[in-house]
């Protein structure tokens, strides 16, 4: 076995093994960047607390965890339908610890898109867009699902298409150390998709590294929430990359209920003019929770535009960080950047980090942005008390108004009454919608 | 209903305390309706925040009997839920709670704590139709934010709808008035007067008579530097109105 810390040199070992069991497709030229992935991770191992982009990250546990590829799950004790959103009409994809569980998915709209495990994806797919990422530069944990990437979903949308029904990948963790899912998402030139890609624990622990790749094409319109509800002692390092080209719209949301451990990546690439770039995000930690969120977006193109809103509570004694990047390149005229992350610490006990930070090399440019960290606001609090609602229920409910602005940017109903009654709950107050 | 004794009141400042209410004391019984007038300065909404259990006061001396308990025992949510109500002279607005769901749970507390069923939605929203209608207010604001971008008007007649929602047994308006114009004032003092029954009792904090014509009190206080200085029947809240406090602080002079 190989710990982790102990990094680099160990992992090849790991990786030989692996090549071993792919049965001769190891030659593909989809390995070579598998292989191309397991070299930058031998030189770049887990981030250390100087790597600029972990400073606030302890990684001490992750690190000292034996790497070592899950075994395939007995697929018929994992009820996914547990996990599934309710009351949503869908497309439905299950990996149990990064397995494809086929009889616990089903596709409702047949013709509209093609799916694969990344396994069998046809190979001119693979070469476009598999594994082509910066990673070792700035995540070594994409270097390392890359390089063992071998079950998770390809989703290709084709052109014109419209899927009626959101698409939800749900990926369980039975309790598994380096469940690496690698999923790909590819919408072509004018066709539109709703994505769910959820994360759930089925005991306290376990550690998912994952992937997913967007492909927008022109004009393609694509909704992607990311949902996690994660055992307390789990941990979760997960990676998106949007890659976006003319005049479509992306919007990517992490909606955060649990986790002892999670960190965020999301990074968008705007390719070509016209493009717009939207993110929301929820976190709202309590206990010892841990999460991490640094996104990225990356106007390489003029007449672009980005938002981006995210928004957090910390309970307890949880930590919460929060980086966001924007970077306009020279080419990138008359850009419009908005970013807002707005806090909320409850608890002295909390802590936040929050960065903001703007790289423009363009001069021609709107870009702001804002982040802030407070408290609950005493008068409204004493106004909800004269009414006679308790202090304590007071708190949970301003506390939930603040973070459900973000909910409501939810285009799928069933996905936002879930979230509303996750997060209701999380913070202590149970919602009743009345119209 | 309510029995003020010897009440004193300091107000924490940076600077130290600073005492405002300087030995208050009034004896509200069920069905009356009490004002409170006085200049600017006097302590009227101090003890309307010390009533109703604002943080950032200190009690120093005196008691308040509510209706057979010790007020100051009590939480601000304690009090509401014992039949208090305060309608602030600046209602707060609470992005993202809506109306709707501000009231249920007020109400739902309220009846939990008297040991009540709670109503269903169906009731509830029955129950908050007929309530908007004493007030003239849209039925559709139901469902906005708690006084989020309300007029000035829209806020004070919000205060008088939940009021009416949560109907109370002692309430105190705290210059309710104030910014309203004649049509608005009179849907107020309709509402409260709706609302008032032989079985409540009111305290009308304001700073001029207007208000009074339409709510009329049976006895008017006048609060001076931190006291009670001088009570009598409605002519009293007149002849303020026409004369100004000078005469009352030249009366005191002379006593």
């Amino acid at each position: 076995m190989t710990k982790l810390k102990e990094t680099s040199p160990l992992i090849k070992t790991q990786f030989e093994k692996f090549e071993q069991s792919l049965n001769g497709k190891a030659q593909s030229a989809f390995h070579k960047k598998r292989q191309e992935a397991a070299r930058a991770y031998q030189i770049a191992g887990l981030p250390h607390k100087k790597h600029e982009e972990y400073r606030y990250l302890n990684l001490s546990d992750v690190k000292s965890t034996e790497f070592s590829i899950p075994e395939q799950p007995d697929m018929s004790k994992v009820s996914a339908l547990e996990f599934a959103v309710p009351n949503l009409k869908s497309n439905r994809l299950v990996f149990v610890d990064g397995y494809f569980a086929e009889e616990q998915s089903e596709i409702i709209d047949e013709g509209a898109f093609t799916i694969s495990t990344i396994d069998d994806a046809p190979e001119d797919i693979l070469e476009n867009h598999f594994g082509d990422y910066d990673f070792a530069k700035y995540n070594p944990f994409s270097a390392l699902n890359i390089a063992f990437a071998r079950q998770g979903a390809f989703i290709y949308v084709p052109a014109n298409k419209v899927v009626e029904h959101p698409i939800q990948v749900i990926n369980i963790n039975t309790g598994s150390n380096w469940v690496q899912p690698h999923h790909i998402l590819v919408v072509e030139e004018n066709a539109q998709v709703k994505f769910i890609e959820s994360y759930f624990s089925e005991s306290s622990h376990g550690i998912d590294n994952t992937f997913l790749r967007i492909v927008a094409k022109s004009n393609a319109i694509v909704d992607h929430y990311k949902v996690q509800a994660l055992g307390e002692d789990a941990q979760h390092f997960g990676t998106t990359h949007i890659q976006q080209d003319g005049k479509s719209v992306c919007s990517t949301h992490v909606y955060n209920l649990s986790g002892g451990l999670v960190r965020n990546n999301i990074r968008i690439d705007i390719e070509e003019e016209h493009t717009e770039a939207n993110m929301y995000g929820i976190y709202i930690p309590d206990g010892k929770e841990v999460v991490d969120n640094h996104t990225l977006v990356n106007h390489k193109v003029s007449n672009c535009v980005s938002n981006q809103l995210y928004k957090g509570v910390m309970n307890g004694h949880s930590t919460a960080i929060f980086n966001g990047k924007i970077y306009v390149q020279r080419d990138a005229q008359q850009t419009n950047a908005f970013q807002s992350n707005r806090n909320i610490q409850n608890s002295d006990h909390s802590t936040i980090n929050t960065k903001p930070q703007l790289e423009i090399w363009a001069d021609d440019v709107k870009c702001s942005h804002g982040a802030t960290i407070g408290k609950l606001n005493p008068d409204e609090l004493f106004y909800m008390q004269s009414r006679g609602i308790d202090r304590e229920k007071a708190k949970a409910m301003l506390t939930y108004a603040f973070v459900a602005e973000v909910l409501t940017y939810i285009k799928i109903p069933a996905l936002r009454s879930f979230l509303e009654e996750g997060v209701a709950m999380k913070l202590g107050f149970e919602q009743e919608n009345i119209s | 209903m309510i029995t003020i004794n010897n009440l004193h009141a300091s107000v924490e400042t940076e600077e130290g305390n600073i005492e405002i209410l300087k030995g208050v004391d009034l004896d509200i019984k069920k069905g009356e309706i009490h004002a409170i007038m006085g200049p600017n300065g006097s302590g009227k909404s101090t003890l309307a925040s010390v009533l109703a259990g604002k943080e950032g006061y200190e009690i120093t001396q005196g008691e308040v009997q509510f209706d057979g308990k010790e007020l100051f025992e009590l939480e601000p949510e304690e009090r509401a839920n014992e039949g208090m109500f305060l309608a602030f002279q600046y209602p707060i607005e609470v992005p993202g709670v809506s109306n709707a769901n501000f009231l249920k749970e007020a109400l739902a507390e309220q009846r939990e704590y008297q040991g009540l069923e709670p109503m269903n939605s169906r009731e509830f929203l029955q129950h908050m139709k007929e309530k908007a209608k004493l007030v003239n207010l849209d039925p559709s604001f139901i469902s906005r934010s708690v006084n989020e971008g309300f007029s000035g008007g829209e806020k004070k007649r919000n205060e008088i709808f939940q009021m009416a929602v949560l109907e109370p047994k002692f309430g105190i308006l705290d210059e309710t008035d104030s910014g309203l114009d004649i049509d608005a004032l009179k849907v107020v003092a309709k509402g409260v007067n709706q609302i008032h029954n032989e079985d409540n009792a009111f305290l009308v904090i304001t700073h001029y008579q207007r208000l009074l014509n339409y709510i009329i009190p049976d006895y008017v206080h006048v609060l001076m530097d931190g006291k009670i200085v001088k009570s009598g029947g409605k002519e009293l809240a007149v002849r303020l109105e026409e004369e100004g406090y000078d005469w009352i602080k030249e009366e005191m002079l002379t006593a």
